[in-house]
Order: structure tokens, then C-alpha cells, then sequence
């Protein structure tokens, strides 16, 4: 459509990004270009509006492995010795001679990482909004997005160590593009008669995407060199691999709205929701979610016109369900899985096929329930304060729920249980000014208690992570604890002779650590059977705070503003997996010169030894654990404006120097205290974690 | 104008009404699912190579515990080894009795054989549903899959002495509920699954053309049986084998000896040779190939290649060397040289003699000088593709035509001495020379003579637990007073020789239960 609007606007901005990792200058870095538009028209007066928006990214990336107890770089520098050197004299890599597997020279480790990856991303959406008449309302939309993403690798020819070696070049493409289509049609009816307001919306979307890609790998590059690693160039013919596939995915919801509101003084909204999924069966395809809220405005009250104290004062109650779909596709059937799978005869391979997974084909969605109420209130124009009490309880948890290997196919996804998070949050807010001085304080406070109410198996536990290849199923799901709390045994000091030994005896008088010698750990025998063993295990920590907290602090004078974000979290626990203690000759941290060296030395860190028969560092205990709570100032920005520039066009200019993450206090060990989590039973383990940057911002922005 | 809005409310609400529920009725492209599969030859093929494909999982979540590798660790011939005692800690506990329950490893190896087994049951289930156009192809390959879950819980059995019986697809629910099966159980199922397919259509194994080379023969399951037997009869004190008698099991094994078309190779040291595979002598042989070209080290199960071999092989040998550097795992007691007579040509075959054959290399944890030369990684052996140490293709002969000649002579040393003695010449006279002085068979000449002959290739640590739990103890610990604190072996009678059950399947499954001693 062209021109003959009433009325139009347009927006177009565009933006760029750099930034270089901090570990591997040129191995890990981000790059983004992101151009956006947009313009809206109104016709006949008002009837009729459309508009469409554009956003197209170009992302550029280098990336190294971060949280990764196998492959990870910074594991890597971690575990290996100090005494190997970086470069032997020669300008090769050294090789250690004491750490093996996959504890490798890290500086090698990225010498030979060479992945970049790139995608596009184009968004565009156009709608047409009709209004019949002036309380009736149609907007249709229509969105896509694709995205076209390209990886290269590269594997040079190297040796790390003995079980770390390639002897060929390689290179792989890889290319796949995603297509989502998002179809929305809404019908709203708006009204107003006296103090009634009515709003009731109508609606449905569908959401269909479909992926597919293109994969090759070949060996043999004419020139062991990243810049010209590429298929054609790879000659080794038998050594060529390809591979591709589709697959699909739709989400159809159905929804409804209705609003109710007296006077400004009583709200009410009630919502419903039926979604359904191709990721479930045709019996559990649709979810049902409904909610309802209401809200009282106090302050609108007649009684309350002359409590001048009081700006605002608002009650809250909702109630509302909301589904989760995030499980991968086509979990509900038994595919059959084709890829290595085969064998050779007469050195021939033939593929093989096999059922991919054990298949669960009543799974369904995931539910979470959340009842709300709160209380807002502003009072003596300056402050400002909400309570919020919460209960919120996710039904039918999609987890993996790993089972016996007897069962001779993975796990898939099932419905496994029920959670529930409880908890307070408190937000406070203070602004005032004096002269040409103002400033604000904003605080909030969270508290939240998490607690698996039930678990969807008879052995009412899943489990979960494990740490190196001995400590396994250290975080579990059970019923009555926290997610994912630590699950391990408990130190009670360390033996400090052998009389200590042998006077640690069950009830019955049965030595329970006969082998172990002074310097070892003292284990609790909870179950009291002489004997330490996987019985003997409890909850040794939760890695779910007591409280996260967040502080900001805002000061302006004239045209200088200085402000500062404080966060924090306490109460919650870390397992600190940056040691490889299952190769017991990796680098130990600087704390193992305190370890126990003769009687009286330390009760808190064992003896070291090369055997380990008392398992110290084998078994997942409370050694391990340590407290994760921090308070960090996340940013400090000092910012100037400069104003009076309109003769030249100019409204403001803005210019600021910032800090983030200046300071941390934490007592926690490891390089960094906020350990994100892929996966929910994975929380709280550090791996050796990629730490945030410290970083210094200056910039400025200007308006006309 | 209101006509036409009319016209758009209606044609709006329509929009709305309009049912997208269709959108929703997908189905996977490039994934076949259970129902569409399992329909014809083709696909009941690939259902069966999946069951053969668990036989070549040499390092099950990437852990290093090939069969024939653990087994020698474990016995009397080998140590642990490897770069340092803590190269694999399991490996040196594992070597020396010392087994802790929660140890992966274990769980790798139960993983593994019971992955075998229910691939076994989903193809015998729905095999039966699958037309096939000659009846004879049909029994054959569920004769197959018989004999491969035979050959899975012969494994799992000896390893672990206590395990399920599955012989169906269960439920997740019903596989957690499952308890220990008496071993005689297990055993008479082995029994059950190799008649079944002996009698049930395997070819003969002169009939399988050099394209089949690897698949199974009516003389591999017969070998197998004979093998299940003696070791049965033997560690659990038995006079027969679920009802099957010596006199039946040696018609089996007499039926291998004659009817087979196997015989010796005329030069023991080509039975090792990468170029020399599936050759006469063989009777039934894992296949591996350097072909996956596979370089994926967090699932090297998808491996075709045969990852034993870098675990034997020397460390850092130096580039001149014929041989390819490896892990130093499995290194071999250096008295084994001198059980050989010097005119044994199996001697040089068997043994890397790093002293005699002047090879440089760098010495790794409990080295003796004395590696396994029959699968030890060689220069003209290494994988042109993927990665090295994942993908060597030696082959490994599980059973060979000498061990079925000395299992027939150990059967008939009471019934039929003249074969007996006539078997044991052949292997004798093959390694020594036609002129060499055989003297009189006994059951002693023969374990001395399995030992020679069959060194290092896995059997040595079941054939002396057949013969009784002591006899194994002394065996294994027979140098303690003569070697360094490090190099002794030691073999505690309280685990009756089996390994732990994996701590996680008891914590899961209830009604399960740690073997004895653990």
C-alpha cells in the first residue's frame, strides 16, 4: 500500500556490538549488527490502522566452552600443573607429564579451538487493526521470524596429551535455518456506562516452525590453516560426511479476557487459555489455563479522601495457571535412531536401527499454579512500598528421569511430580530533592522457600548431576527437600590418630572406617550399620537461597547523576567442582597447604595421598560444599548532561563513564558465585564457571 | 459504510472460529517411529545389525573396560598399567580385587550388555510380525539375535554373577521392579537361546559367503555352548548344563571339530594379522573397522573401531618404531616369557619383548617390559581418519578354531582319549613344529596348553575361575613374595570372583541385592 494516510509514523535505529572474551583474546568473541524499522498509518479516521516492523541481526561468534568439567579452558588452567610450561623452548606446547585425560594445556586447548558461528535473524511483522465502531476492535497480525545460522569448525593436527591427539585436519559446515510463522487474530469489545468499564478480548494464534539443516565434515585440508578451511579444499574423499533433516513444530492457543472495573476502585479480570502442542500426544495435546485476578483500590475510597498521608493504596488477589511446553519434540513417540547403530561385516558397515529412547507417550504439559496477593502503597509523596506473599506450584514437572540401565534405550521426558516455591518479596522505594540535589533509594528483597512436594516414581527421587566420572548423582529431586539440594555424605572432622579411628564405632561397637588412617575424613554412619556406604548419604547442601536481594542508589546534582545497582543472594550453597578430584594428579588450589600433615594440623583438610582408600576426595560429601552467598555491585554509572546546544538542533547530550562488577563479597572460593545452570538438577554445581568481566564503560548519546 | 462493517465483523469472527486444531497433526519427517518401522527385510535387517553393533562397544560411556582387557587385568597374566596409578584409578582397583561399587566402570559394563539384550528382545518381538519372503532368512536371523543375547548374558552373567532375567520389552516401571534371577536360570536361558538357534536355521559356517564375513554360524553358537558349558559345570560345581549332558555338549563340540570346515592356520603369526581377518581359524570374530572414522570421544560406542588396541599398546615408541604409541594398559607379567619354550613360535607372536626386540619407549605405571603383541597398536594399523586411538580395525577372535580343538580334547579326555591326544598334538605341533615330542594329554597339559595358546586374548581369568575359586587366588597371587609392593596382585575369596552390582541400578531397583562380600 502506498501513501493516502491520515497519519504516519516511522522509527528506524541501528546498533552495533563488540565485544572480545576475556580468557581468549581472538578465540571467544561477539559481534552484532542489528538494524530495526518500523512505521504505523492510520486511515479513515482512525478505522483503519496498519503498520509493519522489520529487525534484522547479524551476529558473529567465537566461542570457547565455558562451565565444563571436561572440556572447559578454564578447568583446564585449574587442573593442570604449575610446573609444566606453557611453550617448551622449542615454541611447542608443553605436555604435562602428571595430569592425563582430559585435563589439557589450556593455552594449547584454544590454540586449537576454531569454531566461529554467524546467524541472521529477520523479524518481521505486519498487522492491520480495524475498528468497527468505537468499542469494537479486530487486529490480525502476522509475524515471522528466520533465522539462518552457519557454523565452520576447523581441527588442525595437534597433540595435547596421550589421550588428546589428532592426527588429521578436518573442517565441518554446518548450515540451518528455522522459520516460525506467528498467525494472531483479536477481537476486542471495549465499553463504558457510567462507572462500568467492560473489556473482553477474544483470540486465537498459530504458531507453526520448522527447522532444517545441512551438515558435512571432511578430512585432509591441502593447508592446515583456519582461513582456508573449507570442504573443497579438503581432499580426503572417503572421509566425507553429510547429513541433514527437518523437523516441525505447532502450537495453536485459543484465549479469552475479561475485564471489569468500578470506578477506579474495583478490578476484576478473569482469563482462560487452551493451548495445544504438537510435542504431546493427540490425548494430552491441549492444556487448560485458566486465572483470575482482582484488585481494590483503596485509595479511591471515599474514607480515604481524607488520610492525606496516603497517595496510593492498592489489594491484590490473582490466581492463574500457566503451561510449559519445553521439552523438545516428538518425545510422546518411540522414534527409531539410525546413527551409530551399525556394524561391519567383512569390513563393510551396514547400519543398524534401534528404538532411540524409551518412550513415554503420556506425557503432557507441564503446569504452574501461582496464588498471589499483595498490597501497594505511595505515601507522603516520596515512598513507595509493595508486599507481595506468593505460593507457587509447578504440577507435572517435565524432567528426564533417568532409570535403570536395564532398560536398554535413554529416558525421556516424563511428568515427574510436583514443586512448590513459597515466599515474600518486599520492594521499597524513597525519592526527594532539595534544590538542585535529588536522589532515590530502591530496595527489594525476595524470600522463597522451595520444597518438592512429590515425585512422580516410587522411589520418590530423581537424580541428578554428577561431578568428574567418580562423583555421580550429586544433586538429587526428592520429596520434602529443596530441587536439586546436594546429596552426600557428612564430614564429622578429620581422624587425628588411630585411636580416633577406631574408637568411631556404630552402636554395636563395629569399627566403621577400619581402613582408614589418621587424616582421613570422619563420615557420619547416619543409618548407623557400621559401615559407609550410599545409605549413608543426606542432604549436605541447597543450592536455593534463603533470600536475593537488589539495592539502587541514584544521586543528581545539576547535570551529574552518579548511580549504583548493589545484588545479592544469601543462604544458598555451592559444590565446587573446579578440582578434577577423580585425577588425583591434578593441581591442587592454593588451600591444600593447609591440609592435615600429622596430628593437630587440620580438621578440615585431608590428608593427600595417592591412593585415597578412605575416598576423601571420591565421595561427594560436605567438604565440597561451600557458601555461595554474595553481595556485588553489579554497576556504578557517573553520567553528565550537557543541555543548551537547541540553536544547534541539539536537545542533549549525554555522556557517562561506567563500572560493572566492581567488588564482590563472598567467603565462596571459586572464580565467580553466580553459577547459571542449564538444567535444573545441574544447579549450584560449579564446573569452573566463566566468570563476569569486570568491565569500564565510557559513552554518550546524543538527542535531537 | 455499516454494511460493509457488517461484512467485516463477520468475515473477522470467522477468523476466529476457524479451527487451526489441523495444524497440530504432525509427524515427524526425517525420524521413522516404532510403528512405522519394523515392516520389512530391510528394516528387520537393520534391527538385527543393531544387535551386533553392541559387540564392538569397547568403551561404553567412555569408559576403558573392553572384555578381553579387563579379563586379563583380572587374571593372573597382566597388570592394570596405564600412564600413573591414577591414570584410571578404577583399573588398578579393579586389577588388585579391590572394587568399589559406585565405580562407573561397572556401570558402563552392565549398561552395555543389557543395551545388547533389549536391542535381542525388541528384535525377537517384532521380528515375528515382519513378512519375509524365504522362511530360512527369517530363522536365520532370529537364530542370530538368539545367539547374540546368548552371548550378552554369558558375559553379564560371569562378570556379575546376580543378574534380571529380561527376556521381553518391558516398561520402565517393570524393569525398576525387577529382582536377581537365579544364576542357573540365566545359565539355562543361555542354554535355551544357543540350542534354539543352533537347531533354528544358523547357516553352517562353511556357507557364509566372504561378503557375511562376521556373521554368526551354527558352529559359532555350538563353540559358544561348549565354552558356556565348561565354564558353568566348572564354577558352579555342576554335572551338567540345564539338563544338557557331557555327551551332549561334546557331540556340539566334536560336530565344530569335523563339520566346521575350520582349521589351523598352518603359521600362528598369522593369525593376527590386520590383512589376515576372518580366516580360516576363525570361528567367531568381532568385527571392527577403521571405516566410522569416528572422532566423537563422549560416545564411543559409535565407534566401529576396536579401541583395546590403543590400551595395549606401548607408550611413545619413537617415530622409526613399527609400533604406534598407546596407553600402556594390560602390561604382562615377565615371566609369561619364560613359560614359553624358546621354541614356541607363539612366543614373539604373544609377547612384545621390549628388551629383546631393543624397542625404545617411555615406561608407564607397573611396567614389565612385556606387552601383548597379538593387538598392540602398529604404525601400519593406525585409522588414516578420525580419530586414532577410536578407531583401529583389528578384529577380535573370540572364539578360534585352537580354542575348540583344546575344549573338544579337555571334553573327551575320560570318553575319547585318542581325540583328546590327537587335538592337542595338532595345536602343540602347530606352535613347535611337526617334529615336536607331544606327550601324553592331561587336564594340567591342557590349561598349560590354553594358556600358551590363547594368551592375552581374554579367557586365561575364566578358565582358572572354572576350576574353582582357590585355584584362581593362588594363580593370581602366586609372585606376591617375589614382587615390589606395586606389582602385587591379590584376589579376594569373599567376592566369589564377581564384580559389584552397580550401586546405582541397587538404589533404584529395590528389589535387588549387592553381591556378596561388597
Amino acid at each position: 500500500m502506498s501513501g493516502g494516510a491520515e497519519k504516519s509514523a516511522y522509527n528506524l535505529s541501528a546498533s552495533y556490538f563488540n565485544q572480545e572474551g576475556i580468557y581468549a583474546p581472538g578465540k571467544s568473541n561477539f559481534n552484532r549488527l542489528t538494524l530495526r524499522e518500523s512505521t504505523d498509518h492510520v486511515y479513515l479516521n482512525d478505522h483503519l490502522k496498519i503498520g509493519q516492523s522489520l529487525t534484522i541481526s547479524l551476529v558473529n561468534k567465537k566461542g570457547i566452552d565455558p562451565n565444563n568439567i571436561f572440556g572447559g579452558p578454564i578447568l583446564g588452567a585449574l587442573n593442570m600443573d604449575p610446573i609444566t610450561p606453557v611453550r617448551n623452548a622449542d615454541g611447542t606446547f608443553g605436555e604435562s607429564a602428571y595430569v592425563s585425560q582430559e585435563v589439557v594445556n589450556p593455552v594449547a586447548k584454544l590454540d586449537i579451538t576454531n569454531s566461529r558461528y554467524k546467524y541472521n535473524r529477520i523479524a518481521a511483522n505486519a498487522y492491520a487493526e480495524i475498528m468497527f465502531f468505537k468499542d469494537l476492535k479486530f487486529k490480525s497480525t502476522i509475524a515471522s521470524e528466520m533465522f539462518y545460522d552457519e557454523s565452520w569448525g576447523y581441527t588442525p593436527i595437534f597433540r595435547l596429551n596421550a589421550a588428546t591427539i589428532n592426527s588429521v585436519t578436518g573442517t565441518s559446515k554446518s548450515n540451518s535455518n528455522m522459520m516460525a510463522l506467528t498467525y494472531e487474530n483479536i477481537l476486542t469489545y471495549n465499553h463504558e456506562f457510567g462507572k462500568h468499564n467492560v473489556t473482553t478480548m477474544v483470540g486465537n494464534t498459530l504458531k507453526t516452525d520448522e527447522w532444517s539443516n545441512l551438515v558435512g565434515s571432511k578430512q585432509g585440508l591441502i593447508v592446515a590453516d583456519p582461513y582456508y578451511a573449507y570442504l573443497d579444499l579438503a581432499k580426503n574423499e572417503t572421509s566425507a560426511k553429510v547429513s541433514g533433516g527437518i523437523n516441525q513444530h505447532a502450537l495453536v492457543s485459543y484465549f479469552g479476557r475479561l475485564n471489569y472495573s468500578y470506578s477506579d476502585k474495583y478490578m476484576f479480570t478473569t482469563t482462560f487459555r487452551a493451548d495445544g502442542s504438537t510435542r504431546f500426544g493427540v490425548n494430552n495435546r491441549f492444556g487448560y489455563f485458566p486465572s483470575f485476578s482482582a484488585g481494590w483500590n483503596v485509595s479511591n475510597e471515599k474514607f480515604m479522601e481524607n488520610m492525606r498521608e496516603i497517595d496510593m493504596l492498592k489489594l491484590r488477589a490473582s490466581w492463574g495457571k500457566n503451561g510449559n511446553e519445553n521439552i523438545g519434540d516428538w518425545q510422546y513417540l518411540s522414534t527409531i535412531s539410525f546413527g551409530a547403530r551399525g556394524y561391519t561385516f567383512n569390513d563393510v558397515i551396514y547400519p543398524g536401527a534401534s528404538p532411540a529412547k524409551v518412550s513415554n507417550p503420556d506425557v503432557k504439559w507441564e503446569a504452574s499454579e501461582q496464588t498471589n496477593i499483595g498490597i501497594d502503597v505511595r505515601f507522603l509523596k516520596k515512598f513507595n512500598a509493595s508486599v507481595d506473599y506468593y505460593i507457587k506450584s509447578t504440577t507435572d514437572f517435565l524432567v528426564v528421569v533417568k532409570s535403570s540401565d536395564m532398560n536398554g534405550a535413554p529416558d525421556a521426558f516424563s511428568n515427574a511430580g510436583l514443586i512448590q516455591n513459597k515466599g515474600v518479596e518486599f520492594l521499597f522505594g524513597y525519592n526527594d530533592k532539595r534544590g538542585d540535589l535529588s536522589w532515590n533509594v530502591d530496595f527489594n528483597i525476595s524470600f522463597n522457600k522451595n520444597n518438592v512436594v512429590s515425585v512422580g516414581n516410587d522411589e520418590g527421587w530423581i537424580s541428578g548431576a554428577s561431578v568428574g566420572t567418580a562423583m555421580t548423582n550429586v544433586t538429587r529431586m526428592e520429596v520434602d527437600r529443596p530441587i536439586s539440594y546436594f546429596f552426600g555424605y557428612e564430614t564429622d572432622g578429620i581422624f587425628q590418630n588411630s585411636a580416633e579411628v577406631l574408637a568411631h564405632t556404630s552402636t554395636d561397637g563395629t569399627v566403621i572406617q577400619p581402613k582408614a588412617l589418621p587424616g582421613d575424613f570422619r563420615y557420619n554412619d547416619l543409618n548407623n550399620d557400621g559401615t559407609i556406604d550410599d545409605k549413608d548419604r543426606t542432604m549436605i547442601g541447597n543450592p536455593n537461597p534463603d533470600f536475593t536481594a537488589g539495592l539502587t542508589l541514584g544521586l543528581t546534582w545539576k547535570n551529574i547523576s552518579l548511580s549504583a545497582f548493589f545484588s545479592g543472594m544469601y543462604g544458598n550453597d555451592i559444590f565446587n567442582g573446579t578440582r578434577r578430584w577423580d585425577l588425583p594428579m591434578s593441581n591442587y588450589q592454593s588451600n591444600v597447604i593447609n591440609r592435615w600433615v600429622g596430628e593437630g594440623t587440620s580438621t578440615t583438610y585431608p590428608r593427600v595421598s595417592t591412593t585415597d582408600i578412605n575416598k576423601n576426595f571420591s565421595r561427594p560429601s560436605s567438604f565440597f560444599v561451600e557458601d555461595g552467598s554474595f553481595a556485588r555491585l553489579k554497576n556504578l554509572t557517573l553520567g553528565y548532561n550537557i543541555t543548551g546546544l537547541q540553536k544547534y538542533l541539539i536537545q542533549n547530550i549525554k555522556v557517562y563513564v561506567a563500572a560493572s562488577n566492581l567488588f564482590t563479597l563472598t567467603n565462596y572460593s571459586g572464580l565467580d558465585p553466580e553459577i547459571g545452570s542449564g538444567w535444573v538438577l545441574g544447579t549450584g554445581i560449579d564446573y569452573g564457571v566463566y566468570p563476569q568481566p569486570r568491565t569500564y564503560t565510557i559513552g554518550g548519546s546524543i538527542t535531537f | 459504510m455499516k454494511k460493509i462493517s457488517k461484512i467485516f465483523v463477520g468475515l473477522c469472527l470467522g477468523l476466529l472460529l476457524v479451527s487451526c486444531n489441523s495444524y497440530l497433526d504432525l509427524q515427524p519427517i526425517t525420524e521413522q517411529t516404532e510403528t512405522q518401522f519394523y515392516k520389512t527385510e530391510t528394516d528387520a535387517f537393520q534391527a538385527l545389525v543393531s544387535v551386533y553393533d553392541v559387540l564392538q562397544w569397547s568403551a561404553p560411556k567412555a569408559q576403558n573396560v573392553p572384555f578381553e582387557v579387563i579379563s586379563e587385568q583380572i587374571g593372573d597374566c597382566c597388570y592394570a598399567g596405564g600412564s600413573s596409578a591414577n591414570d584410571v584409578p578404577f583399573v588398578v582397583k579393579m586389577s588388585k580385587w579391590q572394587c568399589d561399587v559406585d565405580d562407573p566402570s561397572f556401570q558402563a559394563l552392565w549398561y552395555k550388555y543389557y543395551y545388547g539384550i533389549y536391542r535381542a528382545n525388541v528384535f525377537l518381538e517384532k521380528v515375528t510380525a515382519i513378512p519375509f519372503e524365504s522362511a530360512d532368512k527369517k530363522a536365520r536371523f532370529i537364530a542370530e539375535a538368539k545367539f547374540l543375547r546368548a552371548n550378552y548374558y554369558f558375559d553379564l552373567v560371569r562378570l556379575f554373577g546376580n543378574v534380571p532375567l529380561i527376556t521381553k520389552i518391558l516398561s520402565s516401571a517393570e524393569t525398576q521392579a525387577l529382582s536377581q534371577t537365579n544364576p542357573a536360570d540365566v545359565y539355562a536361558q543361555i542354554k535355551t537361546d544357543l540350542v534354539d538357534a543352533i537347531a533354528g536355521g544358523l547357516p553352517n559356517r562353511s556357507d557364509i559367503p566372504a561378503v557375511e564375513g562376521g556373521r554368526v554360524s551354527k558352529h559359532a553358537a555350538e563353540a559358544l555352548l561348549a565354552r558356556v558349558w565348561l565354564f558353568y559345570t566348572g564354577a558352579y560345581e555342576k554335572s551338567d548344563l540345564a539338563g544338557l549332558t557331557k555327551a551332549q555338549i561334546t557331540t556340539y563340540i566334536e560336530d565344530v571339530v569335523k563339520n566346521s570346515g575350520a582349521s589351523l592356520l598352518p603359521d600362528y603369526a598369522d593369525l593376527f594379522k590386520i590383512t589376515n581377518e576372518n580366516n580360516a581359524e576363525s570361528i567367531f570374530e568381532i568385527q571392527y573397522s577403521t571405516k566410522s572414522t569416528w572422532g566423537d570421544w563422549g560416545y564411543r560406542e559409535g565407534s566401529e573401531g576396536n579401541q583395546a588396541v590403543i590400551l595395549w599398546g606401548i607408550r611413545d615408541p619413537g617415530a622409526t618404531s613399527p609400533y604406534a604409541s598407546g596407553w600402556s594398559f594390560a602390561p604382562v607379567r615377565a615371566s609369561l616369557w619364560n613359560e614359553f619354550d624358546a621354541t614356541d613360535t607363539r612366543r614373539s607372536v604373544t609377547l612384545l619383548n621390549t628388551t629383546a626386540e631393543a624397542v625404545t619407549y617411555k615406561a608407564g605405571y607397573q611396567n614389565t617390559g612385556f606387552f601383548n603383541k597379538k593387538f598392540t597398536a602398529l604404525k601400519a594399523n593406525e585409522p588414516a581418519d578420525g580419530s586414532r586411538e577410536l578407531n583401529f580395525g583389528n578384529n577380535y577372535p573370540s572364539i578360534r578354531f585352537a580354542d575348540v580343538l583344546l575344549m573338544a580334547a579337555e571334553l573327551q579326555l575320560e570318553s575319547n582319549p585318542a581325540n583328546a591326544q590327537d587335538y592337542y598334538s595338532l595345536v602343540v605341533k602347530r606352535a613347535k613344529g611337526s617334529a615336536a615330542v607331544v606327550p601324553t594329554v592331561t587336564k594340567d597339559l591342557l590349561m598349560k596348553e590354553r594358556l600358551l595358546e590363547l594368551a592375552l586374548e581374554g579367557h586365561r581369568y575364566w578358565d582358572l575361575r572354572r576350576q574353582g575359586l582357590n585355584v584362581a587366588k593362588t594363580t593370581i597371587e602366586k609372585e606376591n613374595g617375589i614382587v615390589d609392593e606395586e606389582m602385587k596382585k591379590t584376589f579376594d575369596l569373599k567376592y566369589n570372583g564377581l564384580f559389584p552390582i552397580p550401586q546405582y541400578e541397587l538404589t533404584l531397583c529395590k528389589q535387588m541385592n549387592q553381591n556378596d562380600g561388597y
